[in-house]
């Protein structure tokens, strides 16, 4: 039994600024057994001159909700507001059941104009102690990264793993028909949490599968022309652009090789598609399947070993594995389902995150390898472009239909969260794997 | 062999109607409604002399219910299928009739797919759609050095919504030659 609440949390940025900075975001949260840790984050205390329409505390307790790992405790519940260590009574933290409390405070810094130096501690409440405390000395346009490294900072405490709060995503959008431009398609990176977005392509025609390259520098993904599309490498930084080697025909969905010196990719000359290496270097082309029926959309095992791809070789479409090399023998992954398509490799190359079909429409899923199971981790049924986050800790998807969105799952699917587009319906995602 | 047998029983039943329809040429609503003479022409489908008889049959019918079934400058296709439904295959069949008796008239297939999956598979599957259409405009007597295909795969859908109605109006192959607008 899943239900879905729908939770507008209205979060007054009082702590940082004078003018009072508004901010209202949308959780979805879908109800389940299992809790996180119940953390209250302490709104930081301290002023600066930048209007920065955020605050520390709201980034971090987001950073923090969005894994599934942590239940932020509602501001309203506060016993105090502390910000610094002599103001922490832990007693009055325990009646609330916060086993952890993190606090901070922004100062302007002493020696670097237009600096400040943010203090942050976090406290077991129950062991009543400081699990750390650290501080930085950082211009407010950096003030969000820091968030996230705070948020970090926590998440490794707790879970002895890294988090992805400080990483980048890449997504496509479409402009209406009626927007007038005849660039209809833009391309654009962005933080994990859709802040401070960038536009770095846009064309008249479809993108298709925009993906990082391992080291974060360049992207590839192809465009659709009429009968046929081409794949694109592009610099980040200087926006230059040189299309691959490849035979005519359609050329799409680009993965890179985990040594970032290959390209695995479907090609079709008229017939039907199936799975090519690309190599960038001395552009040399090896064709891995062979087969009449449609091969697409390969995915790279992390050991740069084993590709995954999507066939219908078996009527409906369904995941293989095979060896990144010529001509090699396909074998089905046993994932439960109608029809799974768009599978990609968590980092630790145990899981695959898929699209499924169950038999009430398109959701994400997570299949294990170990354990030879499949579990469904969406609520939406018309969901496209899944990708596990470069640390495993989320998933990111597309939700189609009239209203599209992108949305950030926990992988046990208990919390769902939307990342803010700044124009057009959007299409499809991948998240940086730096 | 079950699915050969049916469509060489599903192009029978066709052309028989088709020839009900031209011998009736100002009632075609009742033909369409006389479900007893088709059926009884397929259970007769099997003899060869049968079926020229037919074929020559089509080829004298009016002009009036060529011009229907080329309206139709679409085929549609069920959830993650290329497969050709007996509907498309009318129309195809028509189209191929008039693109056999103009030989240096070309043919354009756009294949399309509902927004439904991902959009790299529902690229390979708007081709494997037009392929599939391509090859049957070829068994019918239309060459395939006059035939090119194209997919959009999701890209261009032909009705914005997100309902079963907009999703099957969207799961198709655009037919398009000179003989048409």
């Amino acid at each position: 039994m899943r239900k879905t609440l729908y939770c507008l949390l209205v979060l007054f940025g009082l702590s940082l600024n004078s003018n009072v900075a508004l901010s209202v975001i949308t959780i979805e949260i879908e109800e389940g057994v299992e809790r996180g840790v119940p953390i209250a984050i302490v709104p930081f205390g301290g002023e600066i001159k930048e209007d920065l329409q955020f605050s520390l505390e709201e980034v971090i307790r987001n950073d923090l909700y969005r894994t599934g790992k942590f239940d932020p405790i509602p501001l309203a519940q506060f016993p105090s507001h502390p910000t610094s260590s002599d103001s922490v009574v832990f007693s009055d933290w325990q009646l609330i059941g916060a086993d952890l409390v993190l606090i901070g405070r922004v100062e302007p810094d002493e020696e670097k104009p237009d600096h400040y130096r943010i203090i942050t501690r976090l406290y077991d409440s129950f062991e009543q102690k400081q699990v750390f405390g650290v501080q930085f000395i950082i211009s407010a346009d950096r003030f969000r990264q820091i968030a996230h490294r705070i948020a970090n900072s926590v998440f490794e405490k707790v879970t002895d793993q890294e988090s992805s709060f400080d990483t980048k995503i890449l997504y496509t959008t479409t402009l209406p028909i009626s927007s007038g431009s005849s660039a209809k398609h833009l391309l654009y990176i962005a933080d994990y949490d859709g802040y401070n977005p960038e536009k770095i392509l846009s064309t008249p025609r479809p993108i298709l599968s925009p993906v990082w390259s391992p080291d974060g520098t360049k992207i590839a993904y192809a465009e659709l022309f009429v009968g046929y599309s081409l794949i694109y490498i592009q610099d980040v930084v200087t926006s230059e652009r040189t299309s691959i080697a490849a035979p005519n025909g359609y050329n799409s969905a680009p993965s890179w090789s985990p040594d970032g010196e290959r390209l695995a990719f479907s090609h079709s000359n008229d017939a039907n598609f199936d799975i090519y290496i690309y190599s960038i270097d001395d552009q040399r082309l090896t064709q891995v399947t062979d087969h009449r029926q449609i091969d697409t959309e390969p995915s790279w095992r992390p050991d740069g070993k084993k590709l995954v791809f999507t066939s219908n070789r078996g009527i409906t479409p369904q995941i293989y594995e095979a060896s990144a090399r010529r001509k090699a023998r396909a074998k089905r992954v046993d994932i439960d389902g109608r029809s799974n398509s768009g599978a990609s490799y968590s980092s630790t190359g145990e899981q695959l995150v898929v699209i499924t079909d169950q038999g009430i429409g398109k959701q994400v899923g997570i299949y294990d390898f170990s354990a030879d199971t499949t579990r469904v981790i969406s609520s939406t049924t018309l969901d496209d472009s899944a990708k596990f986050s470069p640390h495993g800790d989320m998933v990111i998807h597309v939700v189609e239909g009239s209203k599209r969105y992108i949305k950030i799952l926990s992988p046990d699917g208990r919390v769902a969260t939307r990342v803010p587009v700044v124009e057009g319906q959007v299409k499809q995602v991948d998240w940086a794997s730096f | 062999m079950y699915a050969l047998v049916r469509f060489i029983a599903v192009i029978f039943v066709s052309l028989a109607f088709l020839s009900a329809c031209a011998k009736d040429p100002d009632s075609s609503m009742t033909a369409v409604d006389d479900a007893p003479e088709s059926s009884e022409a397929s259970d007769t489908s099997g003899s060869q002399d049968e079926s020229d008889l037919i074929e020559i049959e089509l080829a004298n019918q009016s002009g009036e219910e060529v011009e229907n079934l080329l309206a139709h400058t679409a085929v549609y296709f069920g959830f993650d299928e290329a497969i050709v439904t007996e509907r498309a295959r009318q129309i195809v069949e028509a189209h191929a009739e008039a693109l056999v008796a103009n030989p240096t008239v070309m043919l354009n297939l756009a294949g399309h797919a509902d927004e439904r999956g991902t959009h790299e598979y529902n690229l390979a599957l708007g081709e494997q759609r037009a392929n599939a259409i391509s090859a049957l405009f070829q068994a019918l007597g239309v060459g395939a050095s006059r035939i090119t295909t194209v997919s959009f795969g999701e890209e261009l859908p032909a009705v914005e919504g997100s309902d079963e109605e907009s999703w099957a109006l969207n799961r198709r192959v655009e037919i398009a030659h000179d003989l048409v607008q």
